[in-house]
């Protein structure tokens, strides 16, 4: 098992290749600042918003998003981890609402999907999808292109070119 | 033959309240139209070797053992039953994900998430 502390935030050199970065300067920073409309990013489902809506109209809490990281463990090496979080943003977290999606317009209820830069360099090109089956219904990651092998429920990958991958210090 | 007697004296599978509602709940289902209760297997997949998988069943088939619990229907294969002999089978939901898991005593080992194990 390979065990890798969670990669630092990168830095500033690496601002460059990922233009869509905003950079939040001061300490108490407005949180409407940092909502980012990249949708090319990361895909994020339908289904992976519902289930969001439901998550947090159900808890009573407007401050209630997802948050999305990789972390190392399971048998793959890194693990995609989901958490619903009301902490106040980082400077380096990147918010997906779902008004961004197109076929879920309604700006009076903007559910928030929040991803760390540093985890987003491994999740680029992937689809963030609530998969409902039969035996399990969870939040899964797929499609990740920067993943080179998975574990067979998906939980874990292992990362291409990982010691050139900028997300790794 | 006494030997047989007594696996079959065991109950092969044991459903939490909680498993039992789940079931009902899907056979309730739009799927689920004709479903006479589900079908419990184990095919090979995943980095431990088996994974369990689960459908509905809309006939019996006579390999398969069917028990009765909650009274709901659950069809075991055959391939399936040797593995799972004693398991419980539970319905665990949170915020992040609602799964069945299956605490098998045959299981020597399993994968990090819980989704495949060894006999």
């Amino acid at each position: 098992v390979i065990t890798k502390t969670k990669p630092p935030i990168d830095k500033e050199g690496e601002a460059s290749s990922t233009p869509t970065k905003t950079t939040i300067p001061t300490v108490t920073h407005d949180v409407t600042k940092n909502i980012s409309t990249t949708n090319d990013q990361v895909q994020i489902t339908a289904s992976c918003w519902n289930r969001i809506q439901k998550l947090v109209s159900s808890k009573n809490n407007p401050q209630l998003y997802l948050r999305v990281f990789v972390d190392a463990g399971g048998c793959s090496g890194f693990s995609y981890q989901f958490e619903l979080d009301d902490t106040a943003l980082a400077s380096d977290d990147v918010v997906f609402t779902s008004g961004d999606d197109d076929d879920n317009n309604n700006n009076n209820n903007q559910y928030r999907l929040v991803i760390d830069e540093a985890s987003l360099n491994m999740l680029r090109g992937s689809t963030i999808d609530y998969v409902q089956e039969m035996i399990k219904s969870s939040f899964q990651v797929t499609n990740n292109p920067q993943s080179e092998s998975a574990c067979g429920c998906g939980s874990s990958f292992a990362l291409k070119n990982f010691a050139s991958n900028p997300a790794i210090d | 033959p006494p030997r047989r007697r007594q696996i079959r004296d065991k109950d092969p599978i044991i459903l939490t309240n909680s498993a039992a509602n789940r079931i009902r709940e899907l056979l309730n289902g739009d799927n689920a139209k004709g479903a006479i209760g589900i079908r419990l297997g184990v095919k090979r997949r995943g980095c431990n070797g088996l994974s369990y998988t689960l459908n509905y069943a809309f006939e019996e088939n006579p390999k398969d053992l069917k028990v009765e619990s909650h009274g709901l229907n659950v069809f075991i294969e055959p391939m399936a039953l040797f593995n799972v002999v004693g398991t419980t089978m539970d319905w665990e939901d949170t915020e992040m994900s609602s799964e069945f898991t299956f605490n098998n005593p045959n299981s020597k080992g399993s994968c990090g998430c819980g989704e495949s194990f060894n006999v």
